[in-house]
């Protein structure tokens, strides 16, 4: 047999042991990983790679829906939760412009 | 805080009507209610007046204001014209709070309630406006130790705002059950989720969710009235946890406890405010919004209060319960297009579980009422 087509056959082998949701709870995995580190400190530090990340994993909650029990379930829902509170902080804008003197906010709490 | 009503009601009136008219849409400023504590054992300690004294000739003097009762302040943004600048100040602002209160030798809380600290020991702060309102509302002022998060959004138009505030009457109880930060008060786990709605928005006159008004006309008829019969002496007395401002063109979103971490209360604030723009731009679109009558609202608000985003909210255009925290993910889902537009979207988030969730897990985990204060207080001072 040709070797070429012998390499093809042994990948189709290994592609038809592989069980699609057990390939994408590994890609949540590490894209978890990767956002977390995005949302890291310079030098790697890259919000627009993070919010990708964090949009991916929740996109593939839906088709990981059925094959999860409810322990992995609500640590998928954990995870984007956390994921996407870090993202708040981290996407704050460094200065921001502040009107002087000029309150929209009157000062009124609770019980004023 | 102790500002004096220097105009007489008519001008008031005129005042805010005139200003609304010529408002701006969509500016804003964030209010955070703040517990003094004492750093080591935690308890409410009454030290406003030094903390304020502090921040004389600081940045964050004009920022600041007293609160009812000398262990706590308020803190605000001050105007911002878009959200990012909002969510970033903040962030300033608790940074140079926590400052002012490292030289007071002060720590600070955020949750709506103080868990065991006893209102008979807080001090009403000496302004002629907190005197008014001691003498006026006597058990239900001395009872109200609790700490909110408050957002203002500038609205244009005095009829479109009192229609924005009649549609949002309806959101209040999901904005609460995001926000609940209050199990606790009194020594006791209180089975509620958010115990400063029930001690504060629950006992207040003229508190919580207003009848809808309809037109600037008929909430200007209904002020007017509350003066001529002497039920108010000044407009901060309108306690709704919604409600337009009369001396700032805002509607005023006070339904929210106080929130310990930073990001959440950047969250929560993103979301009341994108939900005042997606009401006034369905006003404008000709979009059908809600309108239902207080008694629906008031069972939402309740389960809000006991169950905070651990229960179900009634969804009343299919008449069927769904959990609160899907209820807050459809308001995430219809805020989406305004909040992409004003930049809000990228801090919209829930949280695994709110800050109320957190603290009954570790009751249920048997941690002392102590330990589970100063698990949250971390999180307000190490934002």
């Amino acid at each position: 047999m040709d070797p070429a087509n012998e390499r093809d056959e042994e990948i189709a082998r290994e592609f038809a042991d592989i069980k699609v949701h057990e390939l994408l709870v590994n890609t949540t995995t590490m894209l978890a990983s990767i956002a977390a580190i995005r949302l890291g400190e310079p030098p790697d530090r890259d919000l627009e790679q993070a919010k990708l990340a964090i949009d991916a994993i929740k996109a593939l909650q839906r088709p990981l829906a059925d094959f999860l029990d409810d322990d992995m379930k609500s640590q998928l829902n954990g995870l984007i939760a956390s994921l996407q509170m870090a993202y708040v902080n981290a996407v704050v804008p460094a200065s921001a412009a502040e009107a002087p003197g000029d309150e929209a906010a009157p000062p009124d709490g609770d019980a004023a | 805080m102790g500002d004096e009503q220097v105009l007489s009601p008519e001008e008031q009136l005129a005042s805010a009507r005139d200003s609304f008219a010529n408002g701006t849409d969509f500016t804003l400023a964030i209010e955070e209610e703040f517990a003094l504590l004492d750093p080591e054992s935690l308890a409410l300690v009454n030290r406003y007046e030094d903390v304020r004294a502090l921040a004389a000739g600081t940045p964050l003097d004009e920022h600041l204001a007293g609160e009812l009762i000398a262990s706590e302040i308020e803190v605000k943004t001050g105007r911002c014209e878009t959200f990012a600048d909002a969510a970033r100040l903040l962030g300033t602002r608790r940074d140079e709070l926590r400052a002012l209160a490292d030289r007071a030798g002060v720590a600070l809380g955020a949750t709506g309630t103080h868990p065991w600290s006893a209102w008979r020991d807080q001090r009403i702060i000496d302004t002629p406006h907190y005197r008014r309102n001691d003498e006026y509302l006597r058990y239900v002022v001395w009872r109200n130790n609790s700490f909110g998060l408050h957002v203002h959004v500038g609205v244009r138009d005095p009829d479109r705002a009192i229609r924005v505030c009649d549609a949002m009457r309806a959101f209040l109880p999901e904005l609460l059950a995001l926000s609940a930060s209050s199990p606790l008060v009194e020594g006791v786990v209180t089975g509620l989720h958010s115990a400063r709605t029930q001690i504060f928005t629950r006992m207040f006159p003229r508190c919580g969710i207003p009848d809808a008004f309809g037109s600037w006309d008929e909430f200007e008829r209904f002020v007017r009235f509350l003066y001529d019969t002497g039920s108010i002496l000044e407009h901060t007395q309108l306690w709704w946890s919604i409600r337009p401002h009369l001396a700032f063109p805002t509607v005023e979103v006070r339904i929210a406890d106080a929130q310990p971490d930073l990001a959440e209360s950047r969250a929560l604030a993103g979301l009341a405010y994108a939900l005042v723009a997606r009401c006034a731009r369905a006003l404008d679109d000709g979009e059908p919004l809600p309108e239902l009558p207080h008694r629906y609202l008031e069972e939402n608000l309740w389960r809000a209060i006991r169950y905070g985003l651990s229960g179900e909210l009634i969804d009343f255009e299919r008449g069927v319960t769904v959990s609160a925290r899907a209820r807050v993910e459809q308001l995430l889902d219809w805020v989406a297009p305004v909040a992409d537009e004003l930049g809000v979207s990228e801090f919209l988030a829930v949280p695994q579980a709110n800050a109320a969730e957190r603290q009954i897990a570790r009751a249920a985990d048997g941690w002392s009422l102590e330990q589970i204060y100063a698990e949250q207080v971390g999180k307000a001072v190490t934002v």
